[in-house]
């Protein structure tokens, strides 16, 4: 049973005519931090809803530890769930907001301090501790919710898209915060995001969903360096798809090398557009001798002299590098 | 989403309660008009002999005519103040706005009274003016024409429907978007292109449900046509003496059903109206700043304070004649008239209102905040969560005396009788008491309230429910501590609104009354049929200072809950 503490078993769901989920399953061990990835529309937040018990699946199974989950409601599943607008409550502190799931009958006035003192205290909100949600901003807002899913000390964390509202700065520290305290929690955490670097960056392992579907599901360097589909190799990261020697295949446009100097081995190509992105440039080439419906994408570091001084227009020296993947 | 079975039940209840307060009695008003008063069925009889009664034909010509102008003068006269309000800058807009909404606080009787002491036989223009002058200048001019009738109806009712015109019409010139007046200005167009092209349309479904609520009010409205209609009939007046003067039900209820008709075509324009404006209303507007202009500054000012003036020298006619010791033979002041000595009326008939208007406060706040949550938060199927919010939006096409007359024929009825089966009425009891006139008022006037709490609620984070269930906490504590306490403002409105409407309302309450149950706003009636004008003159300013005092504590306690509530109320839209 540790290989699996929650199972998702062929999942599906459909709102009137639509479908959304078709037959989802995956598995989270105890400890893991799962991401659920997927361009918008997806249906992440569904499953995550159907996970949590707030929605009901049309069929398939939950499992939690063991036991069949699929028909106890979200009240008596112990599952905290962070939501993308916090739904924080406006009219009370960020303490009444972290005590508020806490049973009101338990006299221990003083243990309820110690929960919320503890949640302060791990998401470093505690001089914030007296102020109303809208008086704290957006990240200490995200913190909040978050302490109020773990004050309690749920069996698995549930976020959906927690960062989305944040600007990146405050995305990235966060993140790590998430991540950390996962760790020292050693929460079970799924997380939904439509971020594939919030998710390569925080998760152990990753399902990327697709219309209704996870297309793989997997470490981040499995999904990066063995994608199963070309919608995965396209989302994690950039891919170029190409036909070499008779097999389709995957470049990413890290791999291919470049060069200016008319002697260097290679295919010639011209090159139609480029980008400046700071770290690295990305071109966008024409094949001389090849035909493709695309640009072939490269990128080259910023800091090479050589590259600093191409033009649109120029030609260059292409080399395909053997690892390409095989599609 | 599954629902549970308590949210089952409770959309049950509230379903149960629109059956049997709105539906079955207003399905017997139908079967009343199809059978003649001893119970036999006659089709359509009542309405062939209706049509071919030159009397009754008359007023059904009358109520048209006197609406249609009534319509038309209110609607001009409100559309140009609730422009210069929000558009022209200017000072002293508070008092305009207050003054504006002072016929909301006063029953209808309150304008005619006023009327007959202005322009009556002996009224004050009408007589004591027009003699003045004669002396003065020697002529011998009479006052050129009879309040009694068609003149006075229309003028009372429009100072009754001025208010509501003028609501709808500020709201929707609240609501266009500046940004558009910023692009039209940028490309050139001038003051009158921007009014055409861009003011207009804006306002345009405004416009229209002033159109249809200003009809509506005056078309079954019978409190001023009762006061100052003299030979003049009009349907609702009629409805009153077929059932009170001759007790004709089915008479009755076949001018009823005539009344409903207009009143459910206005419904369902105002209605597709309504769906329209929401979807163009865009929530992110800016609001309209307006620019300099002398002009129309001026033009704008003196236009609202004659509007202004002319309401309150109506108001304050009825409140100081009954502050006259004998009008007009001793102007002294005395408050004799405060005493209601009289066997048409006494103060406990003051009592019965205030009893029955917080009543029906209390109740109307909970039944309507019930029917609001059960569309936004409960658990359960679209359409099933969303039938109480649309039978209570149905309530609006029902004119309160189609209520007052449909609950007289069926709680007074020992049986109720159901296309197959007839049952033991087992509500009966309450005919004669305070609680059918609460019920019926509740009906009357619950459509607003819950239109304003559904939209409250529908602001508020859906996932507040979602986090609570996640927690294990109880949807009623949630309740409780988060979905009432961001609502408090819109429940605070909502009370203020059922008690005010309450005080003032004649229609229903005319038919309900019991021995003990007499209201002020019947008082008033029959002070005046018994020619105690003064009397009623005062009981009418009774109520309006009455509910000038609730405006005053809604007005301390709405503003002592922003100051409590100041911490956090920010984040509310
Ligand atoms: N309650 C609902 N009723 C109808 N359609 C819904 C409902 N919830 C979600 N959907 C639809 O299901 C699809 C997936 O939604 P969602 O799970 O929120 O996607 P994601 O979170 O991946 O962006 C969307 O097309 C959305 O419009
Ligand atoms: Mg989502």
């Amino acid at each position: 049973m540790e290989n699996e503490y929650l199972r998702a078993d062929g999942i599906s769901k459909s709102f009137s005519s639509k479908t959304v989920l078709s037959n989802v399953s995956f598995t989270a061990k105890r400890g893991e931090f799962i991401s659920l990835l997927g361009p918008s529309g997806c249906g992440k937040t569904t499953l995550l809803r159907i996970i949590s018990g707030l929605e009901t699946a049309d069929s398939g199974k939950i499992f939690f530890n063991g036991s069949d989950y699929t028909n106890v409601p979200a009240s008596k599943r112990n599952f905290g769930i962070v939501f993308q607008s916090y739904a924080l409550f406006p009219n009370m502190t960020v303490t009444e907001n972290i005590t508020y799931g806490l049973k009101s009958r338990e006299k221990n006035k003083k243990a309820k301090q110690n929960i919320a003192d503890e949640m302060l205290n791990i998401t470093g909100l505690y001089a914030e501790k007296d102020k109303y949600p809208f008086q704290l901003s957006g990240g200490q807002q995200q913190r909040v919710a978050l302490a109020r899913a773990l004050a309690l000390k749920p069996s698995i964390l549930l976020l959906d898209e927690p960062l989305s509202a944040l600007d990146a700065k405050v995305r990235e520290k966060l993140r790590r915060e998430i991540r950390s305290i996962h760790d020292r929690m050693n929460i079970t955490t799924v997380m939904v995001t439509h971020d594939q670097e919030e998710a390569i960056t925080v998760s152990d392992r990753i399902a990327v969903m697709n219309g209704g579907i996870i297309e793989q599901m997997g470490t981040p360097d499995e999904l990066y360096f063995r994608p199963k589909t070309k919608f995965i190799a396209g989302f994690i990261g950039m891919m170029n798809f190409m036909e070499i020697n008779g097999e389709k295949k995957g470049i990413r446009p890290e791999q291919i090398k470049i060069s200016t100097s008319f002697s260097a081995e290679g295919e010639n190509a011209v090159i139609t557009d480029m980008e400046f992105r700071g770290a690295f440039i990305r071109l966008f080439l024409n094949m001389e001798n090849r035909k493709t419906d695309t640009a072939l994408v490269v990128d080259v570091s910023s800091f090479d002299t050589d590259m600093s001084r191409l033009k649109i227009s120029s030609l260059v020296k292409v080399q395909i590098p053997e690892s390409a993947i095989n599609f | 989403m599954k629902g549970t079975k308590a949210s089952y039940l409770f959309i049950g209840l509230i379903f149960l309660y629109f059956i049997m307060f709105f539906f079955l009695p207003l399905s017997q008003i139908m079967k009343m008009a199809l059978y003649d008063n001893s119970g036999v069925y006659i089709g359509l009889k009542n309405f062939a002999e209706y049509f071919s009664s030159p009397n009754m034909l008359s007023s059904f010509k009358n109520s048209f005519t006197v609406s249609g102008i009534v319509t038309l003068v209110t609607f001009l006269l409100a559309f140009f103040y609730a422009y210069s309000i929000s558009r022209i800058r200017f000072r002293g807009k508070y008092i305009f706005r207050y003054i504006s909404m002072l016929s909301l606080f006063t029953p209808t009787m309150l304008h005619g009274i006023a009327l007959v002491y202005l322009f009556g036989r002996q009224g004050i223009v009408s007589n004591i003016l027009v003699s003045w002058l004669n002396t003065k200048m020697g002529t011998a001019h009479v006052f050129p024409f009879d309040i009694y009738g068609a003149v006075g109806i229309v003028i009372s009712e429009v100072i009754y429907t001025f208010p509501h015109a003028y609501l709808i019409l500020s709201v929707s010139f609240a609501m266009s978007d500046y940004r558009l007046y910023e692009a039209a200005e940028t490309l050139g167009a001038g003051r009158f292109r921007r009014f055409f092209t861009v003011t207009l349309p804006s306002v345009k479904y405004g416009v229209v449900s002033a159109l249809t609520t200003i009809f509506i009010l005056s078309f079954t409205d019978m409190g001023a046509p009762k006061i100052v209609g003299g030979q003049y009939n009009v349907m609702a007046v009629d409805i009153y003496k077929q059932v009170i003067g001759q007790q004709n039900f089915s008479m009755g209820a076949t001018v009823a059903v005539l009344l409903l008709v207009p009143a459910f075509i206005a419904f369902f324009v105002d209605r597709a109206i309504q769906k329209k404006q929401d979807a163009t209303f865009s929530s992110k507007s800016v609001p309209y700043t307006p620019d300099k202009n002398l002009f129309a500054e001026i033009t704008a000012f003196t236009y609202c304070l004659l509007v202004a003036l002319l309401i309150l020298g109506v108001i304050g006619t009825s409140v100081v004649v009954s502050f006259l010791k004998f009008f007009p033979y001793d102007m002294t002041f005395s408050l004799k008239h405060y005493m209601f000595k009289y066997v048409a009326g006494d103060i406990s008939s003051y009592f019965n209102s205030l009893k029955m208007s917080f009543g029906t406060a209390v109740l109307g706040t909970a039944a309507s905040f019930a029917a609001a949550y059960a569309a936004e938060k409960i658990r359960a199927s679209e359409i099933l969560k969303r039938t109480p919010y649309m039978l209570s939006i149905m309530t609006l096409a029902v004119p309160g005396l189609v209520i007052g007359l449909a609950y007289i024929i069926f709680f007074n009825s020992p049986t109720i009788s159901l296309p197959f089966i007839e049952v033991k009425n087992p509500l009966m009891f309450i005919y004669g008491t305070m609680l059918i006139l609460i019920l019926a008022n509740i009906i009357h006037f619950i459509a607003v309230p819950v239109m304003t709490l559904t939209s409250t609620l529908k602001k508020q984070d859906r996932e507040y429910d979602s986090v609570s269930a996640s927690m294990g906490v109880h949807p009623v504590k949630t309740l409780f501590r988060v979905t009432l306490p961001l609502s408090i403002n819109a429940v605070l409105d909502t009370f203020f609104y059922f008690f005010v409407n309450s005080m003032v309302t004649i229609s229903a309450v005319i038919f309900l009354y019991g021995q003990d149950t007499k209201v002020a706003t019947v008082a008033i009636v029959s002070m005046d049929d018994a020619g105690d004008t003064a009397a009623a003159a005062a009981m009418a300013s009774l109520i309006l200072f009455t509910n000038m005092a609730v405006k005053i504590i809604y007005d301390i306690v709405s503003h002592y809950i922003k100051k409590k509530t100041a911490a956090w109320q920010t984040i509310q839209r």
